[in-house]
């Protein structure tokens, strides 16, 4: 009963292409990321995005080819669960990049699967694809019979095993493929001391026979782990070998030739390379993320098209990141498909320059492989979800909020603001900001970009202001504590000053014709007239008038007859009628703070009432414009500090064909946030800032419609998005980073890295190295100290602590050698409630041993002060795979088993308590919620205990029964559990414990089972949004964010069974009805499908697949109801409005 | 047994956080494969008076175990979970008390319907074949024959609905369950009849059949042709230039005496066959040629149909594993090496089928009684342990008196 949905997509590079796709003058990049992709145009400045595509399917092979009867160029897609497709890109009136399927079908058999990933070569002048699935066989498209929609393949038996690299041979008179292929598998030369072979052999495909016929060339080649073919000139039989650390050329009947470089030392492993234009030139990376230029010097004879190749040079070019993917796109311009690190644009320089040879124009983030996360959720406050993130020395932490963006155009510093207002003087843009002080107020002028303070004579520079703006025939009102000025002639000219004799102004409001102030209990109505400023009425109100709003409701009107007045003493909100002052209605806010500020404004034409309360809600009410009456209060509760609220004409820029302006209402708080309505709903977005005072949209002639908005570290004038979505922000830290926790009670996050001298950087300092303070930890533990001094190693394994704030590294701690950190964890013992413990578990390591025979310690320490202090140390027979806080002591998962231990004060040591439970295999990961502790083993799945406090023992309460290879698995409720599996599924269980029979009791029932496709690492508590309503249907109390090997980060929500029931009728119609790119079925991408098992998808809902409901017109939505009405089978019982609302809360949730 | 050592277990956890391990799962059933030993502590609900002539496991969950004795009596067991100690409980049974269209006499070969465990079949020597509906234990179809038949088998690959059904005067009997349709008759095997058949793994129109003459016969069902080829033993597969193979002739003969069991690895490039003969030849299934492994001799007794049991890892061909009934033992080989790995001792009585789980890297075995194998011997040796802690005894007192009512058997102890 789950609904699963995407909050990132992937970032992972899975394959790249280039071609004319998108039409036949524009080049294209492909870059697919696991179950997308997206197509890109290459310019000669760059690349710019135009269009990203959902498969349904993980992309296995994407492959940009033309086929002899097009003028552009066709993409062939392979996914995982074995569907192919061939889809065309046209353009149409709907969408100027519309995908076509050309034509699918499922590539899949009975054979053997190969444990290489499939692998695919073209040729496209005799109209063939061929495809590597399984071992033994290979399949051939003809691409020529491609006449109707289904993709057809031929198997051809091939005895070749353990094919590594196939690819056709260019120009020759049949079809001609060359295969690169080893007798052993991989694994074999890792274990063993067997010298490495690999053989070349090349075949002919008979094409009219359908059949393969062995050709002569054959070559045994005995290169480190060769895993790359280039085939090289035309009509010839040669091509290119690249091993981890060696190249060669191989040619029919002629010598070897192998590269000599000092660039390949045997530590090097090249990953990845792609070909240069049609030349002899090639870019290589290897596994450190350095880059190389190959270039094959040859000489061409003349008449018969053969080139002989002379010799082979290998540049080092520089530094990017681990890249699994490369491909040069023209215009010197090379893009680098990365799976460690973000993926980048690079500009490759014919000549050297500033000592470089490449320069980077863009990178794109990539999240992936998520190895471990921590959720903070402050007070509510600021929801982040932080991730360990990438490998090696592209790692990285990952800071992920959601909210509206801002996008700075420039900023003022200025501290300790009360107010901003913005002036058109002598223009019709806003060119002036007027910023009140405590006791004083500045003009700055903005010309361009550039600004300036200025002071016109006729404004009051000695008071602080409390409102300002531009009036009726071109004059200029600003009121301050003092009085009310109304001045003309650019600001020169002082017309009229109104002053109160006794009391300073306290409040004031504005429009363009109109104007109140209030001064304690009394209030005044003023008139704006050209050159006058004309008391009209004032009264006497019984308490202080702590805020006012004479704003018009609608924005073209010029006065309004209503002003909101909010309270002291007698917490309430009065509506006055102007001008006479009458008081229309008296509404008391229930509340113990004084509002702060109120305004009245329309969205689609209902008039609304916005208060804020100095504590930080808002409440809010419909206003009855003729009557002055307020009705249907709601509240929600934004930040914890006192909340301004400001109407800002909010332009959409996205849309640049039809500049729409919409008014939105801004509130200013440690927790800001944009007010706006949608679909005749309410909605709160958080903006992506950390505190703002106060805001002034400001429409510059430079910038545009802009915003200003005043944090408590200046002034930033920008642009913030339209819609709310997530924002990451990166730290780099130049070595593998495992695990992360945070530390509420000190604001610090702890990680535990990983440096390997092999893989080190010239641009990045590793974090561990910028720690202010680095502390060696030492051991009393003979046994360890005895182990560990024996060996060196090359890798160093540290302990750091970061600032949650700067993100700067506090201390370091190093391990000692061969130590290896395994698992982290923050815990409060029994004995010693008050005080936070870090406890470290680590192992010593050795090269290719029995896990079981490891040596381990945990490793207690406190952190005050910015002071680490080891507390003690406890020696464990095996590797401490997980630990936890449990009960006041410390869960830990060693081997198979499950133990306790506590810490005693006064003898600052770690006792292992009796009590512990055995698995079978091994314990991969543990979660706990109350006294229950949820156990997944290496084979035998999940098991559920319990520990029984009264008699100190844990007791097996029931486990899964199917044997899967668990990755994570995470509680949902007390009987409820998820898990995913390495194949890229979801299942849920629960647990039986009313049942009466034994046998149903111990065992977890499968809930549901669903193919996510993707490989998650870890599941965590929380959600990226707060619940602002109450009065949603959904409760995000049992949100589970999860993040995976592809940087892909879901969230799973548990569904009452009636919203279940609703959301799978409308997946079963929406799954007919929206018709996926390559036709794959929708039931057939998600279900569960793992080594050995599969079944039909159940128990959850596909969250991306439901929220495409939104984007359908809205006739569209309709008749899927009404038509499920005459099915007999699926049935909505619901109406179009609320399905959208419904569908639109969920859609918000992430 | 060192090829089955693999890679740190640490190490590959840690790659496969990365996503740079995809074989995980293989490798660590690897580790298992070749490391089996008695599960002690196991129990299948006890249910066949007589001796067990013949298993299958459904293929779609690996967790319903069907047993037919030779009083003709079937039972299912639920193999799940596969905990240490655990009685596994029936899901049903079909005899003369619990079902009147039970079978009379030796039940000869059961069938589980592929990707799909709704439908089983079942074949007895009462020359009757029963098609029954699992979830009610019914029985849907019934064909009966003239002759008798020992074997019957259905292809693995989806949407398959013919069943070959080899009988005792030499016949090859396909039938369709969809149609109902039983007529179609090869004559393949002519001189004595046929013991065996087994369809390819991959494809659904060929299949191989084992004669009493020591025949082996590749047939294509599509093709008016009896068979297209007859494994031969001196087609042999060799880099020695002097020794000429022959090549298959119509007359060729797999074994000497009758085949006794046919077996194609999980790779679909090969057969195993065992014949009266006392020896198991490896086969590659393209060419029809034989591979010169030595396995040594098997002594098959008097078992009419043998059925070994064939592991292979997905990751790694060459790390494959065959299972056979010798006698009282199970044999376990490496099916590409001929090496002999271990011998599983345990039963009393001529063992007649063994089958490997591949989900739960587990191995079923049976002669008068069903055993399950697999990699637990040092869980037991751990339980084994806890079990004589004074504190424990108390609750375990029932399970214990349980085991000790059982034989045990030691696992190291050689036959001969």
């Amino acid at each position: 009963m789950n609904y699963v949905v995407t909050v990132q997509q992937p970032t992972e590079v899975t394959a790249v292409a280039t071609g004319y796709f998108t039409s036949a003058t524009e080049f294209n990049l492909i870059v697919a990321k696991n179950t997308h992709f997206e197509i890109y145009i290459i310019t000669c400045e760059g690349v710019k995005l135009i269009k990203d595509v959902s498969i349904y399917g993980r992309i296995k092979i994407l492959k940009c080819f033309r086929l002899s009867n097009m003028n552009k160029d066709v993409l062939f897609i392979l996914t995982d669960k074995s569907h192919g497709m061939i889809l065309d890109c046209q353009k149409t009136e709907n969408d100027p990049y519309e995908i076509l399927t050309k034509c699918h079908g499922s590539l899949k058999d009975n054979n053997r699967a190969s444990i290489q990933p499939p692998s695919c070569t073209i040729d496209t002048k005799h109209n063939l694809i061929l495809l590597r699935i399984s071992e033994g066989i290979i399949k051939l498209i003809y691409l020529k019979d491609l006449t109707s929609r289904n993709l057809e393949a031929y198997n051809i038996k091939i005895n070749e095993q353990y094919i590594i690299d196939i690819q056709f041979l260019s120009d020759h008179q049949k079809p001609t493929f060359i295969i690169l292929y080893s007798r052993k598998p991989e694994s074999y030369y890792i274990n063993s001391n067997e010298p490495e072979e690999y053989y070349l052999c090349t075949y002919e495909i008979e094409v009219k026979e359908r059949d393969i016929r062995r050709l002569t060339w054959t070559e045994k080649l005995t290169l480190s782990k060769a895993s790359f073919l280039i085939p090289i000139g035309q009509n010839d039989f040669s091509a290119l070998v690249i091993g981890r650390n060696s190249i060669e050329i191989c040619k029919e009947n002629n010598k070897r030739l192998e590269i000599k470089s000092s660039l390949l030392q045997k530590t090097t492993s090249i990953i990845c390379y792609c070909t240069i234009d049609e030349g002899y030139r090639y870019l290589l990376s290897d596994d450190c993320g350095k880059l190389y230029l190959l270039i094959l010097e040859h000489d061409k004879h003349n008449e018969n098209l053969s080139i002989t190749v002379t010799n082979i040079k290998l540049d080092l070019l520089g530094e990017i990141s681990t890249s699994r993917y490369i491909i040069y796109l023209n215009n010197n311009l090379a893009f680098i498909g990365s799976n460690f690190g973000d993926s980048q644009l690079i500009r490759i320089f014919s000549e050297q320059q500033n000592g470089s040879h490449f320069e980077i124009l863009e990178s794109y983030a990539n999240l992936g492989p998520i190895l471990d996360m921590c959720f903070i959720d402050v007070e509510r406050q600021s929801q982040q979800l932080v991730t360990c993130s990438g490998n090696r020395k592209d790692s990285s932490l990952r800071f992920i909020r959601t909210g509206i963006g801002i996008h700075e155009h420039a900023s003022i510093d200025l501290r300790n603001i009360k107010g901003i207002w913005a002036l058109k003087i002598n223009n019709q843009y806003d060119n002036h900001l007027v910023v009140a002080f405590f006791d004083q107020t500045r003009l700055f002028h903005l010309q361009n970009d550039e600004i300036e303070e200025v002071e016109l004579s006729a404004f009051d520079y000695q008071h602080q202001t409390l409102f300002c703006t531009n009036v009726t025939s071109n004059q200029y009102l600003q009121i301050t504590t003092y009085s009310i000025r109304l001045i003309g002639d650019s600001g020169q000219d002082l017309l009229v000053e109104w002053k109160n004799m006794n009391d300073e102004i306290t409040v004031a409001s504005a429009n363009t014709t109109q104007c109140v102030c209030a001064s304690g209990n009394q209030l005044f109505y003023f008139e704006i007239g050209s050159g006058n400023l004309t008391e009209i009425n004032k009264c006497e109100l019984p308490h202080n008038i702590a805020c006012l709003d004479i704003t018009p409701l609608d924005i073209r009107e010029e006065r309004t007859n209503l002003c909101v007045i909010g309270l002291w003493t007698q917490i309430s909100i009065w509506i006055c009628r102007l001008p006479t002052l009458d008081i229309l209605h008296k509404e008391l806010l229930t509340s113990d703070t004084l509002p702060r500020s109120a305004v009245m404004i329309t969205f689609d034409d209902q008039p609304y009432v916005f208060v804020s309360l100095a504590d930080g809600p808002i409440i809010y009410y419909l206003l009855n414009s003729e009557q002055g009456l307020l009705y249907e209060r709601k509240k929600v509760s934004l930040g914890t500090k006192p909340t301004t609220l400001t109407i800002c004409q909010h332009t959409d820029l996205s849309n640049s064909s039809t500049v729409s302006s919409r008014t939105v209402l801004f509130a200013c708080s440690d927790h800001p946030s944009v007010i706006s309505l949608s679909n005749n709903k309410i909605v709160f977005s958080s903006v992506n800032l950390h505190e703002i005072v106060c805001i002034c949209s400001f429409n510059s002639e430079y910038y545009g419609s802009s915003l200003t908005l005043v944090t408590d570290m200046g002034v930033i004038l920008g642009r913030i998005d339209d819609i709310q979505k997530l924002h990451v922000r990166s730290l780099v830290l130049g070595e593998s980073v495992q695990r992360i926790v945070f530390m509420d009670e000190e604001k610090i996050y702890i990680i535990l890295t990983q440096y390997m001298d092999v893989y080190k950087s010239d641009s990045i300092v590793s974090i561990s190295k910028q720690a202010h303070q680095k502390i060696d930890c030492t051991t009393k533990i003979k046994a360890i100290e005895d182990l560990t001094n024996q060996q060196s190693s090359n890798a160093s394994n540290s302990i750091v602590i970061l600032d949650q704030h700067t993100r700067e590294a506090r201390i370091s701690v190093k391990l000692l050698n061969n130590e290896e950190a395994t698992s982290l964890c923050i815990i409060t013992f029994t004995d010693d409630p008050a005080t936070p413990y870090i406890v470290v578990g680590t192992t010593i390591g050795f090269e290719n041993d029995d896990d079981e025979q490891r040596l381990g310690r945990l490793i207690l320490f406190r952190y005050k002060n910015n002071q680490l202090n080891m507390i003690t140390e406890k020696e464990i027979n095996s590797s401490p795979y997980k630990i936890l806080p449990f009960q006041g002591k410390l869960l830990v998962a060693i081997g198979n088993s499950v133990r306790l231990y506590n810490f005693s004060v006064e003898k600052q040591e770690l006792i292992q308590q009796p009590e512990s439970y055995t698995g079978r295999m091994k314990c991969l990961e543990l979660k706990i919620k109350d006294d229950f502790i949820l156990f997944s083993d290496l084979l035998g799945s999940l098991t559920i205990l319990r520990y029984n406090i009264n008699e100190n023992k844990f007791e097996e309460i029931a486990r899964s029964i199917y044997p899967q290879l668990t990755t994570a698995c995470e509680f949902i409720d007390d009987d409820t559990f998820i898990c995913s599996e390495s194949d890229g599924n979801l299942i849920s269980y629960n647990k039986n414990s009313d049942s009466t029979k034994e046998q149903e009791r111990t065992i977890l029932n499968e809930l549901g089972l669903y193919h996510l496709g993707e490989e998650i690492n870890t599941f965590r508590h929380g959600c990226l949004v707060t619940q602002q309503t109450t009065e949603s249907t959904i409760s995000l109390e049992n949100c589970i964010l999860m993040g995976a090997i592809s940087g892909y980060i879901g969230l799973v929500l548990q569904l009452p069974p009636t919203l279940y029931q609703l959301l799978m009728s409308l997946q079963l119609i929406l799954a007919e009805y929206v018709t996926s790119i390559g036709k794959i079925d929708h039931s057939s991408w998600r279900s569960f499908r793992s080594d050995g098992r599969s079944n039909v998808s159940y128990g959850f809902i596909d969250g991306d697949l439901i929220e495409t409901y939104l984007d359908l017109p809205k006739t569209v939505q309709l008749e899927l109801i009404t038509n499920s009405h005459k099915g007999n089978n699926i049935q909505l019982n619901t109406t179009v409005e609320e399905l959208v609302k419904l569908i639109e809360e969920l859609s918000r949730i992430h | 047994m060192d090829k089955y050592r693999v890679p740190n277990r640490a190490n590959l956890l840690r790659a496969r956080e990365y996503g740079l391990e995809t074989s995980f799962i293989h490798i660590e059933q690897t580790r298992r494969l070749a490391d089996f030993t008695l599960c002690k502590y196991r129990n299948l609900t006890s249910y066949h008076h007589s001796s067990i002539s013949t298993m299958n496991l459904d293929q779609s969950e690996s967790r319903y175990l069907l047993s037919g004795g030779s009083n003709g009596h079937i039972c299912c067991h639920d193999m799940l979970p596969s905990s240490l100690v655990t009685t596994h409980p029936i899901v049903f049974q079909i005899d003369r008390n619990s079902n009147r269209d039970h079978h009379t006499h030796n039940i000869c070969s059961l069938l589980w319907y592929p990707n799909d465990n709704g439908l089983f079949v079942t074949l007895g020597l009462d020359k009757k074949l029963k098609i029954w509906d699992t979830n009610q234990v019914k029985m849907v179809d019934e064909y009966e024959f003239s002759n008798f038949a020992y074997s019957a088998h259905m292809p693995s690959t989806a949407n398959a609905s013919v069943i070959a059904v080899a009988h005792e005067n030499g016949d090859l009997r396909l039938i369709d369950i969809r149609s109902g349709s039983d007529s179609h008759v090869i004559h393949s095997h002519t001189k004595k009849g046929i013991c065996l058949v087994k369809w390819f793994n991959n494809n659904p129109n060929l299949l191989a059949s084992g004669g009493v003459d020591g025949r082996v016969l590749f047939t294509d069902v599509r093709s008016s042709r009896a068979h297209y080829m007859s494994l031969d033993r001196d087609n042999i597969l060799t880099n020695n230039e002097q020794i000429k193979s022959r090549q298959t002739t119509v007359s060729s003969v797999a074994h000497h005496r009758g085949v006794k069991s046919l077996e194609f690895l999980p790779d679909n490039t090969h057969l195993l066959t065992v014949g009266a003969d006392d020896l198991m030849y490896l086969w590659n299934v393209n060419n029809g040629q034989r591979l010169l492994v030595n396995y040594g001799p098997i002594t098959t007794n008097n078992v009419r149909i043998l059925t070994i049991a064939c592991a292979q890892m997905k990751h790694d061909r060459t790390k494959s594993v065959v299972y056979v009934p010798c006698g009282k033992y199970v044999r376990v080989y490496d099916i590409l090496t001929g090496q002999r790995l271990t011998t599983l001792s345990g039963h009393l009585m001529p063992v007649s089928t063994c089958i490997y789980n591949r989900l739960s890297v587990e191995l079923y075995s049976c002669s008068d009684d069903i055993l399950v194998w697999g990699a637990v011997k040092k869980q037991q040796e751990d339980y084994e342990i806890s079990m004589k802690n004074p504190e424990r005894r108390n609750e375990a007192t029932k399970t214990l008196a349980q085991i000790l009512n059982r034989d045990q058997w030691s696992d190291d102890e050689d036959e001969d």
